[in-house]
């Protein structure tokens, strides 16, 4: 069994904006939270597939939220997780047209507080817009530009991951990648305005 | 926008020019609007991509947690605190388990038998200075150890106090428990309230009499007033500790 050392929530969130404690940060968060979260969609209409779905869902915008310093630490860590996952699956709820929204029931814990992260779910259509947008592009520029971007690893990395001649073929495919997606996003007026009002707004 | 503005812009965000070649370009952006507007196309361009690559990063981590929580060893955060606890716990429990089977296999080995043995003392006449001759019959036969003959000479005469408390004796010996309560128990009631030492003795027969036989009410009360007598000859014999002994055996 993998242990993890127990963070505080600084330390959860200085992790997170670090970059290299990313991975250990997540594997975190599933250890202190997967249950409890997905109990709250499980015990409200959801399936398992829902409650790790949703899980996904809000830890992918915390971690934007942190990296983006949005996360102003004005709650535990846990109750705003708590609420983004019930607003999150309440909207979904919503969206399917179910009758349970009106009477959806979660487990309240001690500490946990109500909060108002609406704001943070409305980003939640244009996040999902972007990654359909970029999950259209070819496996290679995918990765080029994830390795780029995300991963921070530098062309000399790269090129040994991905085979390539030398480093100036995988500088070359990468402007050509970016390219291609800013064209694909600047395509979509709306995508482009979502995205600029998910970033700067 | 011809390509090579794009390359500088893309160099740019990339923070791949040098101090003097991004100070000329930064002149340059802060006064064409739209070199401004293709930067920040090209700035959620990268945004897009660094949500799409936390996305798959996740995703990748869970189908992991996923994959040990099914074959049981999901990860668990564990404090150093709780690591502590675990052991101690574990510790103690380990500790109370040996004591468990300790006390469970003393409890098991537990026999009137081995209590008897363990504390009764055969009763032996003092010697007198003439020898044999100021016996009588009976006192010879249990100086001798011959019990039987004991029982005997005591079912055809009359007989002393001193000779049913030596019958009585003879009885414990022969393992005739419950004839050995009677003679002690005739003993004790012909004494009443004088104290001797043959009636001492009787009384820790008695008891260790009561016990053989299965009485162990009567074997505890009697002990216990052995104990409680501070003038009791056999007083050290009966402790808390044995006591407590002989009520287990009742739970057997």
């Amino acid at each position: 069994m993998e242990v993890i050392r127990k963070l505080s929530d600084a330390e959860l969130v200085a992790a997170i904006r670090r970059g290299s404690g990313l991975d250990a940060a997540i594997k975190f968060i599933y250890g202190e939270h997967f249950e409890g979260l997905t109990r709250i969609v499980k015990n409200n209409s959801g399936n398992q597939q829902d409650a790790e779905d949703i899980f996904q869902e809000v830890l992918v915008n915390f971690i934007g939220l942190v990296q983006h310093d949005k996360f102003r630490g004005e709650s535990s860590v846990k109750t705003f997780l708590f609420s983004m996952t019930k607003h999150t699956w309440l909207n979904e709820l919503k969206k399917r047209g179910r009758t349970e929204v009106r009477e959806l029931k979660y487990e309240k814990e001690r500490d946990q507080q109500e909060m108002d992260v609406s704001h943070i779910i409305a980003e939640n259509e244009a996040k999902k817009q972007v990654m359909n947008v970029v999950a259209h592009l070819d496996d290679t520029c995918k990765k080029i530009l994830v390795m780029f971007y995300f991963e921070n690893l530098s062309m000399k990395e790269i090129l040994t991951s991905l085979k390539y001649e030398n480093e100036q073929v995988v500088r070359n495919k990468k402007y050509k990648c970016l390219k291609q997606l800013e064209q694909m996003i600047a395509s979509n007026p709306s995508l482009y305005q979502n995205l600029k009002n998910m970033l700067h707004g | 926008m011809d390509n090579s503005t794009q390359y500088e812009l893309m160099r740019y965000i990339d923070d791949e020019m040098l101090p003097g070649e991004k100070a000329e370009f930064e002149k340059r952006l802060a006064v064409d609007a739209v070199l401004q507007n293709d930067l920040r196309s090209l700035q959620l361009t990268r945004e897009a991509v660094k949500q799409y690559g936390l996305k798959e990063k996740v995703g990748g981590i869970h189908r992991q947690m996923m994959k040990e929580l099914a074959t049981g060893t999901p990860v668990k955060p564990i404090s150093q605190a709780r690591r502590i606890v675990r052991y101690v716990v574990a510790i103690a429990a380990s500790v109370l388990l040996i004591f468990m089977l300790i006390e469970g296999y003393k409890f098991y080995a537990l026999s009137p038998e081995k209590l008897y043995a363990q504390n009764y003392t055969a009763y032996e006449l003092t010697t007198t200075r003439d020898g044999m001759d100021s016996l009588t019959a009976i006192e010879k036969a249990y100086r001798q150890k011959n019990y039987s003959e004991v029982i005997k000479l005591n079912a055809g005469s009359v007989v002393s106090i001193k000779e049913i408390f030596l019958t009585g004796m003879a009885y414990l010996e022969t393992k005739d428990y419950s004839r050995a309560i009677s003679s002690f128990q005739i003993v004790i009631t012909d004494i009443k309230d004088h104290k001797t030492v043959i009636k001492d003795a009787a009384e820790y027969y008695l008891a260790l009499a009561y016990l053989q036989n299965s009485d162990y009410d009567q074997a505890i009360e009697l002990m216990n007033a052995i104990r409680n007598n501070s003038s009791h000859l056999y007083k050290a014999k009966f402790n808390g500790k044995y006591i407590n002994r002989v009520k287990r055996l009742k739970w057997r």
